[in-house]
């Protein structure tokens, strides 16, 4: 697994400004194809320990290493050819009048002939979903719209490595789920290896292979979501909760004695843990 | 707040779809014969066609007269101005409170005459705004080698422009809403510090923004703009469009 | 009597909403370039220090695009000025500069003054030379020069920005009374019409000065209690550089010595004729008709128009080559 990875970061200790602390001990290591989410509560350090995973903060303890070269020491331009950082709010990141004008400022920063420029954009844009709107003026998107040209923004350049910062933050639900459908396809199809912070419990254990969770700027806990999402009280210690569903199962369990095996998170494996469970008590 | 859109009208009309260049050296070239002109028929031919145009392309007519109650106004104001106080033939004389005002005859001419360039003026630029988007216009900017740094600032402004609009708009409801305006001294510490969050928002946007764009490659200086080569029709007829205004305004 | 006060009373009323800019198409085409002519230096300096300040920190130029985005928005601001009874808006220069110092401030100015005008019709495109000067570069550097002299006398932050604000207000629109007065008087002398239009802009604009300069003050106070990071990182707090500051007021009162030909012209009147021609003759060089002559007329307008667009244009051509440097072939 070691020559997999791709990012790593061991962060022993990073201070904001004024002297608290952000970060401390933090390990995590992202493997190649990997569709990985640091899970946590508002004021957790996702954003920060994201910003130096992606070389935007250099005054911490520790090293981050991006095929095994450590980030600091890169020059920007190598930083920026595999890996990319998509802000929470589309606003502080799409600078340019049109879609189009948008997503090819990477490429063509990248000293592309115009040909490849435009064809770079149309295949981010398709990737996206946003095919028809290369010649729209990015004020007249929607939000989750913006999101999406952010995210082609990163893609047009060809990026191995996606981190996103709260990609679902201020969607509808159904957003929040289309959004969560088109990084999963980015990282089956695509191949892209993607890190995301995020607070919302009830979609990450449908999309996402493994989890860290957050809190104070420390590691708590990490692994696959069945094993990082088990108790409520621990989730609450973190000021997070569990998905609703697997509470309801947890409580079912625990406070009423049904004798369910496992907590589910999802819908689907929480409707067949309950046939299993209570169909067979039936018959 | 203001009277101001980003709608575009006329997206099918000929005068959207000519290059932007040759409309902008258009303008400006019949600016300069509307600015330099001693008479009242050429600005007032340009107020005319260039009004025409504009509802022609579809913009509201509600709408042009906003664009132009600030510019008539100063207008009706110069010729009031002209009229009362320079001259020597008197026109007439109007008795109001004990005091005789007399209106002068080469007052009058001299700010209609202002007033007349004031709208032929005010209608060309109005065209050129309705008919050109503001991209187009900054690329025809950088092609007459407007510098690069300017045009730059001027994409920025333009694109957060509408961002900052908006948030303005939102903290003003919010401040309204807690009576932060009840009250002339409270309304000023209100628009103080509304003016101050707005100005935090750009120092911590454009840190952002330049983040963003670093991570696209971004070295201090944009991409050049790109312009579609010139049709031999359009210029030809932009420069007979110029030619034929120049012999009338020299008429 | 009676004509000022009528004056007054007219320019009472116009003068509220509309007194920081001038409108397109009152300024005669002679009057436009020279007020474009004396706004260039100031926006090629501008443009030079963004540069090199752009070098150090990319950040500066996205800054400067939303400070002036800021300033155009603080400008469509409604305040109501209570002398008036009616309601103006603020010029924002004064705070701009303060931040980012007085040449830069004037690119802030000219980019929010060329939107506005191009899509508001408040102030112009014939008269931005004219708006420049007396929003952007009066402004700018009465704000900063007022800001920085009181900084240095040991005022505090709010002292300082509030004289920053009322300064940058009052010097705007005594150099947009200059440019107005001097504009539209017609053959009237020059310095009763400016008398008239300064007296007739006291009442709306002494207040909004004050007005200006309170907003001002709470402005920096606000960014002093809230981030005060930025100050620091503006160099608002601390020391400023004093070799610069008298550079400027030497820059400042050069403008405005060049900017008041008018002023020279009501005294000097036909001193081409009264003095050199007289003794020209005396050693007998008697004056000849010129080698084209065009009249005084129109024909002698356009052709002044057309050496002025070529000129101007071969200039705008090769502008870039001696203001920046070319970007690097190879990159990416």
């Amino acid at each position: 697994m070691r020559d997999k990875t791709r990012l790593s970061a061991e962060i022993d200790s990073f201070r904001y400004p004024d002297g608290t602390v952000a970060l401390a001990d933090i390990r995590l290591d992202v493997a190649k194809g990997e569709f990985c989410g640091v899970l946590g509560a508002n004021g957790s350090g996702k954003t920060t320990l994201l910003r130096i995973m992606d070389g935007l903060i250099k005054d911490f303890a520790g090293k981050v290493l991006l095929d095994g070269e450590e980030v600091r020491k890169l020059h920007p331009r190598d930083i920026y050819r595999k890996m990319g950082l998509v802000f929470q709010s589309p606003d502080d990141q799409l600078f340019a009048h049109t879609v189009f004008e948008d997503v090819a400022f990477g490429p063509r920063n990248m000293g592309f002939a115009e040909g490849e420029v435009a064809e770079r954009v149309r295949s981010a844009l398709a990737s996206v979903e946003m095919t028809e709107f290369g010649g729209k003026d990015i004020h007249a998107l929607s939000y989750g719209q913006k999101k999406r040209v952010c995210i082609a923004g990163l893609l047009a350049m060809g990026h191995g490595i996606l981190l996103l910062d709260e990609p679902t933050a201020g969607l509808d639900p159904m957003g929040e789920y289309r959004m969560m459908e088109l990084l999963t396809r980015l990282n089956r199809e695509n191949g892209v290896t993607i890190v995301m912070a995020t607070h919302s419990v009830d979609l990450v254990p449908l999309f996402l292979h493994r989890l860290v969770i957050l809190s104070r700027g420390r590691v708590v806990r990490g692994g696959p979501p069945e094993e990082v999402l088990t108790a409520p009280d621990e989730m609450a210690h973190v000021k997070l909760r569990l998905p609703h569903i697997a509470e309801l199962i947890w409580r079912l369990k625990h406070e009423d004695r049904l004798p369910f095996l496992r907590v589910p998170l999802t819908i689907g494996e929480a409707r067949r843990e309950i046939v299993e469970t209570l169909g067979g008590e039936n018959q | 707040m203001h009277h101001f859109s980003r709608y575009r009208h006329g997206a099918d009309h000929p005068l959207t779809r000519l290059d932007p260049r040759l409309k902008l050296f258009s303008a400006l070239a019949l600016l300069s014969m509307v600015i330099s002109c001693k008479g009242f028929a050429f600005p007032l031919l340009a107020a005319v066609m260039c009004g025409g145009l504009c509802i022609g392309m579809g913009v509201p007519l509600r709408l042009l007269m906003l664009r132009f109650a600030e510019p008539l106004f100063i207008a009706v104001m110069v010729v009031l101005l002209k009229l009362f106080f320079v001259g020597e033939v008197p026109l007439f004389s109007v008795h109001v409170l004990g005091l005789d005002i007399i209106g002068h005859r080469e007052g009058l001419v001299d700010g209609l005459r202002i007033a007349v360039r004031i709208s032929g003026a005010v209608s060309l630029v109005a065209l050129l705004g309705f008919s050109t988007s503001f991209t187009d216009l900054m690329g025809a900017l950088a092609w007459f080698r407007v510098p690069r740094t300017i045009i730059e600032i001027a994409m920025f402004a333009w694109r957060y422009l509408f961002v900052l609009l908006e948030d303005a708009q939102v903290v003003y409801h919010a401040q309204k809403n807690r009576l932060g305006y009840a009250g002339y001294r409270r309304g000023l510490r209100s628009f103080g510090t509304l003016a101050g969050a707005l100005v935090i928002k750009a120092f911590d946007n454009s840190q952002n923004i330049t983040t963003a764009m670093v991570q696209r490659g971004y070295d201090g200086t944009m991409p050049l703009m790109r312009h579609r080569p010139f049709r031999p029709g359009e210029v030809i007829f932009s420069l007979l469009f110029v030619l034929t205004m120049g012999i009338i305004w020299r008429m | 009597m009676v004509r000022l006060m009528v004056t007054t009373l007219l320019l009472f009323l116009a003068s509220p909403a509309y007194a920081m800019h001038i409108s397109e198409g009152i300024l005669p085409f002679d009057w436009a370039v020279l007020w474009f002519a004396v706004a260039a230096p100031f926006v090629a300096l501008g443009v030079k220090r963004l540069n090199g300040l752009a070098k150090d920190d990319l950040a500066m130029k996205p800054l400067v695009g939303l400070m002036a985005a800021v300033v155009f928005v603080i400008s469509c601001m409604p305040i109501p000025v209570p002398t008036a009874g009616t309601c103006s808006h603020p010029c924002g220069t004064g705070i701009a500069a303060i931040l980012v110092g007085p040449l830069v401030s004037v690119l802030v100015a000219a980019v929010a003054l060329l939107i506005q005008a191009i899509f508001l019709a408040h102030g112009g495109l014939s008269t931005l030379g004219a708006d420049i000067v007396s929003m952007g570069v009066a402004g700018s550097f009465a704000g900063w020069l007022v800001f920085r002299g009181a900084r240095k006398a040991g005022a505090n932050l709010a002292v300082a920005g509030f004289l920053a604000g009322v300064a940058a207000d009052w010097l705007t629109y005594a150099v947009t009374s200059v440019e107005l007065a001097s504009a539209i008087r017609g053959n009237e002398p020059f310095l009763p019409l400016f008398g008239k239009i300064l007296i007739a802009f006291v009442p709306t604009q002494l207040p909004l000065g004050i007005l200006e300069g309170a907003m001002t003050a709470g402005m920096v106070v606000l960014l002093q209690r809230k981030r005060p990071d930025l100050l620091v990182r503006m160099r608002v707090t601390k020391g400023g550089n004093g070799v610069a500051a008298m550079l400027f007021v030497l820059l400042l009162a050069a403008t405005i010595l060049t900017s008041s030909p008018s002023l020279a012209a009501d005294k000097w009147a036909g001193v081409d004729e009264a003095v050199v021609e007289k003794v020209a003759r005396e050693h007998g060089r008697e004056a000849r008709r010129p080698l084209i002559d065009l009249g005084e007329g129109d024909l002698q307008l356009f052709a002044f128009l057309l050496a002025g667009t070529a000129g101007g244009f071969a200039a705008g051509y090769y502008w870039r080559m001696l203001v920046s440097e070319k970007r690097p072939a190879g990159r990416g």
